[in-house]
């Protein structure tokens, strides 16, 4: 069961831990925050997994990740706080709003922000830390130079962004795509290497703090964190043969359907077996 | 601006290096508590302990997961260091405490 959720999850890629959480509760009908503890581990495993061959592409921008690590860190210690405090009820609500917001996000494609690189366009931030890079795009055949916008505004949505990962056991790349997107403008292969390279570390905050607390579960934590490996390396190829167009609507459809049942069960009506 | 470059690129292959050979070290120790823990027909001949002992196999590697991104915090601390790159050794130092601090506090 967790196996399945979990390769199902990985498969997915950037969408990795928001399947793993409503499987294991709605279906498996494992406590929300065993659960959240669980995802949490296949998040760092999915991240850490696939980061290699991003970095080795040179798409990763590694010195903006750890500038924008401090918000995600900081948000993530502020959702481990939270956690505890936060009724079952009104986490299963977050959750399918997340889901929702998602299955909205995927509906609508991404387009990369075109930017034109000129003197003007250079940022204060960006220049002083150094920030704006290029990077080799294959398809063009050339190096693409990049700038990075409006730092502050994307740090105050990667400190929402690790909230949410750490109070859900996501990565919580629902909420770092717009911030990516619109606010620091980077082209979209960037962002998500960037993305999943940060994942990792925002992760590593809460679930240290889960795992001292003893809320990760061995038995359900360790083929959950296998599963998403084993399905991240089959779902790349998977992805390859599948249309995306058709792949789309069959994610849009999964999230909507978990919403529903997340929705439901924050109002405690369970369709799947006994309740709670 | 050339040394700053080459001197990410070598990060950056450091990075791939270590979550790449981390990524396996901590799957396979995972599967390895993962077998140890299905009962099969060689797990007559096994003794008693052998549950206990898959358990804590398995938490071993769920345990290696969690110090993967500490452990490329720590890489990435040495190497602004090295590079004499102090503004960026404070801010990877910062993430680094709060990590820990953070899992301290969350802990209690």
């Amino acid at each position: 069961m967790s196996l399945g959720a979990s390769a199902l999850g990985g498969m997915l890629g950037m969408a990795s831990g928001i399947f793993i959480v409503p499987i294991l509760t709605v279906f498996g009908h494992i406590d929300i925050h065993v659960a959240i503890g669980a995802s949490i581990v296949s998040v760092i495993a999915c991240s850490c997994g696939g980061a290699a061959p991003f970095l080795r592409g040179r798409l990763t921008n590694v010195r903006l990740a750890i500038v924008l690590e401090t918000a995600t860190t900081l948000g993530a210690l502020s959702g481990v706080v939270m956690s505890g405090l936060i009724p079952v009820p009104l986490l299963y609500f977050i959750f399918a709003v997340i889901l929702m917001l998602s299955a909205q996000q995927m509906l609508a494609r991404r387009s990369d922000p075109v930017v034109a690189v000129t003197a003007a366009s250079t940022t204060p931030w960006g220049a002083s830390l150094r920030l704006d890079s290029r990077y080799p795009d294959h398809a063009l055949g050339r190096e693409i130079e990049y700038r990075v916008h409006r730092i502050g505004l994307g740090m105050v949505l990667m400190y929402g962004a690790g909230l949410i990962s750490a109070l859900l056991g996501i990565g919580s790349g629902v909420l770092k795509i717009p911030a990516m997107d619109m606010a620091l403008r980077l082209p979209i292969k960037v962002s998500s290497a960037t993305s999943n390279f940060m994942i990792g570390v925002t992760a590593a905050a809460s679930a240290g703090a889960y795992f001292l607390r003893g809320e990760i579960v061995t038995v359900i934590a360790a083929p959950v964190a296998l599963g998403s490996v084993v399905g991240a390396i089959l779902g790349a190829r998977v992805l390859m043969r599948v249309s995306s167009d058709k792949l789309r609507v069959l994610f849009v459809f999964v999230l909507a359907v978990l919403a529903v049942q997340m929705l439901l069960e924050a109002f405690g009506i369970r369709l799947f077996g006994a309740p709670a | 601006m050339r040394r700053t470059e080459s001197d990410v690129a070598e990060l950056e292959r450091w990075l791939a290096g270590l979550l790449h050979y981390g990524t396996w070290l901590a799957a396979s120790t995972v599967a390895a508590g993962l077998a140890m823990a299905l009962p099969g027909p060689w797990a007559r001949s096994w003794p008693f302990e052998t549950g206990a002992v898959a358990a804590h196999v398995m938490t071993a590697g769920i345990a290696l997961f969690i110090l993967l991104p500490i452990m490329r915090l720590i890489l990435m601390l040495g190497a602004f260091v090295h590079q004499r790159d102090y503004r960026f050794g404070a801010i990877a130092a910062l993430v680094l405490v709060i990590v820990v601090a953070g899992s301290m506090i969350g802990a209690t």
